[in-house]
């Protein structure tokens, strides 16, 4: 098991405040805090046309032809509903998680505090969130200034988020790696800094969780995700498949995920290019690097670690789908 | 078909029927298969809207059916009203939100399934956008399976073998190569037929039938599917009959298998299903409702509760329920 701490050190709290000011945040102060928009999925007529009418309403299954289904009477309106909070999870375009929605407290790239684990034995990491809380598209690049118990500087990490376009709103991923070790760590200094985004192509996918195979001893697996020759122990694996609902085709998507346990903290990272396997590639199927508006690509996450992966099952993933 | 996903306000990974993998031996590759007629022919129909490449209606055909003994537990004709059983709190906590009141205990067997039908589409997979009716019926469930399976074989390279398993890679039940010897089974390339297939009678719905409901209080009437697991046809001995009916009282495997239920979808795309007294012998009536396109292990999408009086729903078709006036 891979020790993991919670921050909740005064050094966290003022690593916060430092960040806040860093940002434009005063200007923020003086008036009410924005939401930013949601990317929202087109309405389901457009993406399960067989399935729906125009109006939106799932069609009836008399029929095997999809023209000639029955459209029935839906049932009664729901209420509309509640207007998402930052913990609702949400499925959007390219992104499926919560901590999105809400307002705008700051004009500045914030590190989620109460999303960083960090570990306690071995050498410093950090694994969290950081919300791009301006108005527009950005990269963010999260550092972290290691203090001793004197209050010293250590050294100083940073690193940029694996979702190089990181829409206003939305948060983002970040691992952090020292050669410190843990125990000398007392106290780190956050911050989250607004950089170039990545690629201004917009993030227009649909996201959908498959299946996941355990860490460890189980049976191998052998049809389009093959598992290692050599085990076990064999990796956990998460399968899905992302489909590109937007009107242009999309060059060598990726895939980010990260694992949270029930307090939101993020316990892992990871990534992988969608359409590609992690072992006997030979053995599969391949997929041309650029996917077509409307069509659809597998991904494959697998995680080895023999820290991480055991623990992963029962942990919840976050998705980001992001291109290079 | 998939090990699904969520809980509260996060997602959260559990198998459907994945654990049956290994719990069923596949038949012999010679021996013959039996499937359903209505289904047969919707999967047909579905695969021929579906070709690409070098897909024949007949073979797209065979790479639809060859997941769905593994994915149903049948030995007989997959059952199109299959629900899974393996979505239990045991195997991810997500899945408490799939017992009735996310409670174990009490109304056990108002188990919402996020598993269901031939291919156990799965709401947190490529069965997120679809309610229980159209995951249950052979037509509207083979018009996603035919698009899922014909969409990625076309776009993969490689042997055709390699693109038949990327094709089925949502499906858990493939990950030990078995569909590709049911496939070579049930196809016959060099006839290019559909093969060593026994038909028995099976309607494409599988049994559930459709009615007019309306709530207690409104006059106006509403389409709704009573899946009636009692009516259900084709193999329903490993979904519908492993005990305990009612589910590991620890939260382990089997997971409850729910009783009688009507289905419906709102028209701001919710999914409802309702569990009527007089179907569960239970006090209350219980409805769930679902965001289309979210997981019902969510529960910030999927909710439970006792509907009110004037909520309470009643099958207009058979006078089942709560029907008090105004009567139609």
């Amino acid at each position: 098991m891979r020790p993991v701490r919670r921050l909740q050190r005064i050094s966290v709290a003022a690593g916060v405040m430092a960040i806040a000011l860093a940002g434009s945040y005063l200007a923020f102060a003086q008036g009410p805090a924005t939401s930013a928009p949601l990317p929202t999925l087109p309405p389901l007529a457009q993406m399960e046309p067989h399935l729906y009418d125009s109006s939106g309403c799932p069609l009836g299954p008399e029929s095997d032809a999809a023209d000639a289904r029955l459209v029935p009477q839906c049932g009664p309106t729901d209420p509309q509903a509640s207007v998402p909070t930052a913990r609702t999870r949400l499925d959007l375009r390219g992104f499926q998680g919560d901590r999105y929605a809400g307002p705008l407290n700051s004009d500045a790239a914030v590190v989620l505090a109460d999303t960083v684990s960090t570990t306690s034995t071995g050498t410093w990491r950090a694994w969290g969130l950081a919300r791009n809380e301006t108005s527009r598209t950005i990269g963010i690049k999260v550092t972290a200034v290691l203090l001793d118990s004197a209050g010293g500087t250590l050294t100083t990490v940073a690193a940029s988020s694996a979702v190089g376009a990181v829409r206003s709103g939305e948060p983002a991923p970040f691992v952090l790696t020292s050669t410190v070790p843990a125990a000398q760590v007392a106290g780190v200094r956050w911050s989250g800094a607004a950089t170039p985004s990545g690629t201004a192509t917009k993030r227009d996918f649909s996201i959908m969780l498959n299946w996941t195979l355990p860490y460890g001893d189980r049976e191998p697996a052998a049809s389009y995700y093959r598992d290692p020759a050599v085990g076990p122990p064999y990796p956990y694996v998460l399968s899905g498949e992302i489909q590109n609902v937007g009107t242009n085709a999309v060059t060598r998507p990726h895939v980010v995920v990260a694992w949270e346990s029930d307090d939101g903290r993020v316990q892992w990272v990871d990534t992988a290019e969608a359409g590609q396997v992690p072992y006997r590639a030979s053995e599969s199927a391949t997929f041309a690097p650029t996917l077509a508006a409307g069509a659809l690509m597998p991904f494959l996450l697998t995680v080895a670690d023999t820290s991480a992966g055991p623990t992963l099952a029962d942990l919840t993933p976050t998705v980001w789908v992001a291109t290079s | 078909m998939n090990r699904g996903f969520s809980v509260k306000s996060t997602i959260k990974i559990a198998a459907v029927l994945g654990v049956m993998v290994s719990q069923f031996v596949p038949a012999p590759a010679a021996l013959a298969k039996t499937f359903g007629d209505g289904p047969l022919d919707a999967v047909k129909t579905q695969a021929s809207q579906y070709l690409c490449g070098n897909l024949t209606t007949n073979k797209l055909a065979a790479m639809m059916m060859a997941p769905t003994w593994e994915e149903t537990g049948a030995s007989g004709a997959p059952s199109p009203m299959a629900m899974g059983r393996s979505d239990t709190y045991s195997l991810s906590s997500a899945n408490i939100n799939l017992y009735s009141n996310a409670t174990i205990g009490g109304a056990e067997r108002d188990f919402f399934h996020a598993g269901i039908g031939l291919w156990q589409l799965d709401d947190a997979g490529i069965g997120k956008n679809m309610p229980a009716f159209q995951r249950i019926t052979s037509g509207t469930a083979g018009d996603k399976a035919a698009q899922q399976m014909a969409g990625t074989y076309c776009a993969a390279g490689g042997t055709d073998a390699n693109k038949r398993a990327a094709a089925w890679g949502p499906w858990v039940a493939c990950n030990d190569g078995s569909c590709e010897s049911v496939f070579q089974t049930i196809y016959c390339g060099s006839t290019n037929s559909i093969c060593n297939i026994s038909t028995t009678a099976v309607t494409k719905d599988g049994g559930m039938a459709t009615h007019l409901c309306r709530e207690q209080s409104s006059s106006a009437t509403f389409t709704c599917y009573y899946v009636d697991i009692q009516a259900a046809q084709g193999d329903v001995s490993y979904w519908r009959e492993t005990a305990p009916k009612s589910g590991n009282s620890s939260g382990g495997w089997p997971s409850p298998v729910t009783q009688s239920f009507y289905n419906w979808d709102s028209s701001a795309n919710v999914e409802n299903r309702d569990w009527l007294e007089v179907d569960t012998g239970y006090p209350n009536e219980w409805r769930a409702k679902r965001d289309e396109g979210y997981s019902s292990r969510s529960s910030t999408h999927m909710t439970w509760n006792n509907p009110s009086f004037s909520n309470q729903l009643c099958d207009v078709s058979s006078g089942r329920g709560h029907c008090t006036p105004p009567n139609l």
